[in-house]
């Protein structure tokens, strides 16, 4: 039976960079479970909206993201080190295999995870309402400012996605072909934009995140920092 | 902006800031930490975090 076709090449050496990230995500989904604070004061933790055990599908939209990809491939299997480089430093028991095993078939699936991140979506912005008028009239406090750049930096991350791209227009041969065809082109165009800051808009989303959770925990903790900086 | 963090380095101080987040958290509800130290324990992790991440 030929492991090839199940599992890459680059599972199967020794690798503790690997292993140490493994057991990076496993430790932080064992802490979210261990450490819940769902809600504090009208803010609502995104890693619990709309439910923790969304997380999973979540993690791997970014898992399988071609930004994220990037980098691990890079730092963590060093397969490629860099795109220029290419073959010459690889391996040689490590050529491109074509993307044939079963765990590169996985990431083809990211747009499937791509459908749940914006069905999620929604999700935030009702969080960032609730925040915003939980003293019963519309107030701005401290909280909800991050917890609006950081639903500002997750819907650009999800809209800048190299398979919304191909959703909006990247599949379509003939623009002059089709109905409505030049307003989809000047769409397209827009979200081309974006795509060039998928990257950024990944990592600066990830640390938004975690910034936001990190905020209400501190909070719920007992510390004074959170302030209502203008009210109706 | 220099590049004085290398680039091997990152990875490891990621994971470094990551493991001090959550063992602030282990710190604070099993073993009653004060809770400043184990929020100075959080702090320095996720600026470990931002700052692997970052262009410094």
């Amino acid at each position: 039976m030929k492991f090839d076709n199940i599992i890459p090449k680059e599972f199967l050496e020794f690798n503790p960079r690997l292993y140490s990230f493994v057991f990076l995500i496993l430790a932080a989904l064992v802490a979210l479970i261990l450490f819940p604070i769902k809600e504090y004061m009208g803010y609502i933790d995104p890693f619990y909206s709309p439910t923790v055990l969304i997380i999973p599908i979540i993690g791997l939209f970014r898992l399988t993201c071609y930004a994220f990809r990037q980098d691990y491939n890079r730092h963590i299997f060093k397969h490629p080190i860099t795109c220029p480089a290419g073959d010459v430093l690889d391996k040689k028991s490590r050529q491109y295999s074509g993307e044939s095993s079963l765990f590169m078939k996985l990431e083809n699936y990211h747009r499937y995870f791509m459908y749940v991140a914006l069905l999620v979506l929604p999700f935030f912005y009702y969080d960032l309402y609730v925040s915003l008028t939980y003293t019963g009239i519309f107030s701005l406090r401290l909280g909800s400012i991050l917890m609006g750049f950081d639903v500002a930096m997750l819907t650009l991350y999800v809209f800048s996605c190299h398979s919304v791209r191909n959703l909006i227009g990247g599949r379509t041969d003939c623009y002059g072909c089709t109905l409505a065809g030049r307003a989809n082109r000047k769409v397209y165009n827009a979200q081309s934009f974006l795509n060039n800051y998928h990257k950024s808009f990944a990592w600066i989303s990830l640390i938004s995140i975690i910034a936001v959770d990190l905020y209400i925990r501190a909070l719920a903790a007992g510390f004074r920092i959170d302030m209502v900086l203008w009210h109706m | 902006m220099p590049n004085i963090i290398k680039t091997k380095y990152r990875y490891p101080i990621f994971f470094i800031g990551v493991m001090l987040l959550i063992a602030s958290g282990i710190f604070d509800k099993y073993l009653h930490v004060p809770l400043n130290a184990s929020a100075l324990l959080a702090g320095i992790g996720f600026i470990l975090i931002v700052a692997s991440l970052s262009r410094i």
